[in-house]
């Protein structure tokens, strides 16, 4: 994939922080749920440390905000930012997606 | 590295809360210590939550995880701009992260309560006056966006070297955060940022939880409106201290310019009462002064700690260090740690007072 600048574009780090932004984007999450809801919608088990690295580099970014924490637990909200951010990185996905499965449905017709 | 609001529940957190299970204190400890007070909590939770059902597999795939983590959150902090692929830059900054996480879990703490055991029974200072110097060097050299942010870690650090005060048994502390020069002549852009950390700082657990009574030396009215109000919130909110522990705040500070308010308020006090000025000169004392001064009532400090290796006293406590002892820490002020505090309590003890005699 091509490198991209714009200041949205997730990086190569891509993969967990989006799921992390997905997975918000229903409403504030803590890291808990965040872990349950991302294995269930995607079977994607993320880590403690791979979850928090990206909810470092996502809050650091302005994507997501934290809110007070009730006992120990502190949920997430996106930022507009955030919000932003996932629909761009979506639509990109859709792009590809959409591609890929046009161009392997007219392979697949039989001529 | 700016840490994002809603800072730590419980400030200075280390990695040992007794509350988390031994694995994931140890695992925290690899963590740098900027990101444990900020995730820390949520994070042990989160991994206790997770392996606590988990099949022994699971575990281990949890806990290599997590310690993955810890080195990328290591790497991080020594900047994103580290070029991936270099192997041996890699092997250096992990080696060196290993080191020092050495050094901090086993040899500090050794040679922290043997420093605490050398001063046990020897002569305490009274009153200690800190000049917390040092904060924009220190954020130049860690790399941080601007060098105000030092001021930032510089406030946070005060309050956990007033632990370390607690913990020592030291009653009287003062702390020079910003002097009526500074107020005055540095950039107003960083006047405001420090005003904001000071208010912050000053509105947390000295106002919410005071463990000391709070008391304020300098020019408020040369502070701006919402500082001032602050800082009258932590003298009100901590009067009732029965801790028998003072903190006296020095902000717009200046010794002379406090010499001069003290001349002034005594001055009025004697014209009011028809005092003449001959008869104010022939019986003016020394204690007549002080009892005018920011610090009345309090005792003089008997060492004044400063750190990043200048050698003045830069208008501090002019009047009341007349025959303080003086430390001087090569540290900057945010990379001052409890050993070197514990060395100028040791260096303290080992001095002989005289008192200019």
């Amino acid at each position: 994939m091509a490198e991209r600048t714009t200041t949205n574009d997730l990086g190569r780090w891509s993969d967990p922080p989006l799921l992390v932004l997905a997975s918000l984007a229903d409403g504030p999450k803590h890291g808990y749920a965040i872990t349950l809801d991302v294995a269930a919608q995607t079977g994607v088990r993320l880590g403690p440390g791979t979850l928090y690295g990206a909810i470092g580099r996502l809050e650091e970014r302005g994507l997501i905000e934290a809110l007070p924490p009730r006992q120990r637990r502190r949920p997430y909200r996106l930022t507009a930012a955030g919000e932003q951010a996932l629909a761009d990185s979506a639509q990109r996905m859709r792009q590809v997606a959409d591609l890929g499965l046009s161009r392997l449905a007219v392979a697949r017709t039989p001529s | 590295m700016t840490m994002p609001p809603h800072g730590t529940a419980r400030p200075g957190r280390g990695p040992a809360d007794q509350r988390d299970p031994l694995y994931v204190r140890v695992i925290l400890g690899l963590y740098p210590p900027r990101w444990r007070e900020r995730y820390g909590d949520e994070f042990a939770v989160l991994l206790t939550d997770l392996t606590a059902g988990a099949s022994w597999p699971a575990r281990v795939r949890l806990i290599a995880d997590a310690i993955t983590g810890g080195v990328d959150a290591r790497r991080r902090r020594q900047g994103d701009k580290a070029t991936p692929g270099r192997v041996r830059g890699w092997i250096t900054r992990t080696a060196r992260a290993a080191l020092a996480l050495l050094g901090q879990r086993f040899v500090y703490p050794l040679y922290t309560s043997r420093l605490r055991g050398q001063l046990a029974g020897g002569p305490l200072p009274r009153h200690v006056g800190i000049i917390m110097d040092g904060n924009r060097r220190w954020a130049r050299q860690q790399g941080l966006a601007s060098p105000s942010l030092g001021h930032k870690y510089g406030a946070e650090h005060a309050e956990e070297v007033l632990g370390w005060c607690e913990k020592a048994g030291i009653r009287h502390v003062t702390v020079f955060m910003c002097s009526a020069e500074n107020v005055a002549r540095r950039d107003s852009d960083e006047v405001a940022f420090l005003m904001r950390v000071i208010e912050e700082l000053v509105a947390g657990r000295l106002t919410r939880d005071p463990a000391w009574q709070v008391h304020i030396a300098g020019n408020l009215d040369v502070l701006p409106d919402s500082t001032a109000r602050a800082l009258k919130q932590a003298v009100e909110a901590s009067r009732d201290c029965a801790t028998g522990r003072h903190v006296t705040l020095a902000v717009g500070y200046g010794g002379r310019q406090e010499v001069i308010e003290a001349f002034r308020s005594l001055l009025y006090e004697h014209a009011e009462r028809g005092t003449t000025l001959i008869e104010l000169a022939e019986t003016i004392t020394a204690d007549d002064v002080a009892r005018h001064l920011y610090t009345a009532g309090q005792p003089d400090p008997d060492l004044v700690i400063r750190t990043s290796g200048e050698q003045r006293l830069s208008n501090f406590l002019l009047w009341q260090s007349a025959y303080s002892e003086l430390y001087f820490c090569e540290a900057y002020w945010p990379a001052f740690r409890e050993i070197d505090f514990l060395r100028a309590l040791r260096s303290f003890a080992a001095r002989h007072r005289r008192y200019g005699r």
